[in-house]
């Protein structure tokens, strides 16, 4: 008896603290939305969403954000690579100008899970 | 070890992958969402046996399961790994602690073997939006860990593996 009042116990802490995770993800997390994370020499030089259109510029790397997707327009750097890369639009998708130091990332919610 | 004590083992591990592939085709509400059925073999041999020995069929379990399925050295597989070497150290901690019964432990073992998944899935997929599925993953399992824990009790409350052979 004393065993199960102690499954009890657990078992309803474990419930809340589900249930505060469960509100704290919600209120945290903006719908659907995917943020836009740009590093310089892996610092935090941008943060923003997809869905405000924005042309930036870092270290000779011009940058477009779009609702669409983000892309690199120009680069100062000999090999190209990530105009080349095209648009990316899905969560865990980076581009990296390698020369420039100048990595953008897409975080966010929508993620392909095949578990 | 006698050959008796090897074949009851050996009788466990069969058992528990034929389980755990059964438990494959019981459809849940969310895509990796087990009935963890098992957890139940493992959660024996942990009251009744030594916890080497439950270790040993735990990580075959694992490892013939995927085998058999197909997915060895995919990214399930390992998600199945390290949710299975979690929940068994965690519920190996708590049914030597003797604070919970059974059922406090299945819930424990369940609860860490989600918690561990998405820790994987967070390190393969590179990316910690994954971590929003742990809550509801978590609620499920409190249900089927407190399923399996049940089953468990009821189990050990009829002392069957003692007619085969020496308990701990």
């Amino acid at each position: 008896m004393h065993k199960l009042r102690n499954d009890l116990i657990l078992i309803g802490s474990l419930l809340i603290v589900i249930s505060i995770s469960f509100i704290l993800f919600f209120t945290l997390s903006k719908k659907e939305n995917l943020n836009v994370l740009i590093y310089e020499n892996n610092e935090l030089v941008y943060q923003g969403e997809l869905s405000d259109e924005k042309k930036l510029e870092f270290n000779h790397v011009i940058v477009v954000i779009e609702a669409q997707g983000v892309y690199v327009q120009y680069s100062n750097c000999k090999d190209q690579v990530c105009v080349h890369q095209g648009k990316i639009n899905r969560a865990g998708q980076t581009i990296v100008c390698l020369p420039n130091k100048i990595s953008i990332r897409l975080e966010g919610r929508q993620v392909d899970v095949g578990i | 070890m006698s050959v008796k004590r090897v074949c009851i083992i050996a009788m466990l591990l069969a058992m528990a992958i034929v389980l755990n592939i059964l438990e494959s085709f019981i459809p849940m509400f969310i895509p990796g969402v087990k009935l963890g059925l098992a957890n139940i073999i493992i959660l024996i041999m942990l009251y009744e046996m030594k916890p080497t020995e439950a270790f040993m069929v735990d990580l075959l379990r694992i490892v013939l399961a995927s085998l058999l399925r197909g997915n060895i050295l995919a990214p399930t597989f390992f998600m199945a790994l390290s949710g299975g070497m979690l929940s068994f150290f965690v519920m190996l901690l708590f049914s030597k602690i003797k604070c919970f019964s059974p059922i406090g432990v299945s819930v424990l073992g369940a609860v860490s073997h989600a918690t561990g998944q998405i820790m994987v899935a967070i390190i393969l997929l590179g990316t910690a939006s994954v971590v929003y599925y742990l809550p509801m993953i978590a609620l499920l399992s409190i249900g089927t860990g407190i399923l399996s824990g049940l089953l468990v009790k009821i189990y050990l409350k009829r002392s069957i593996t003692s007619r085969f052979i020496d308990v701990d």
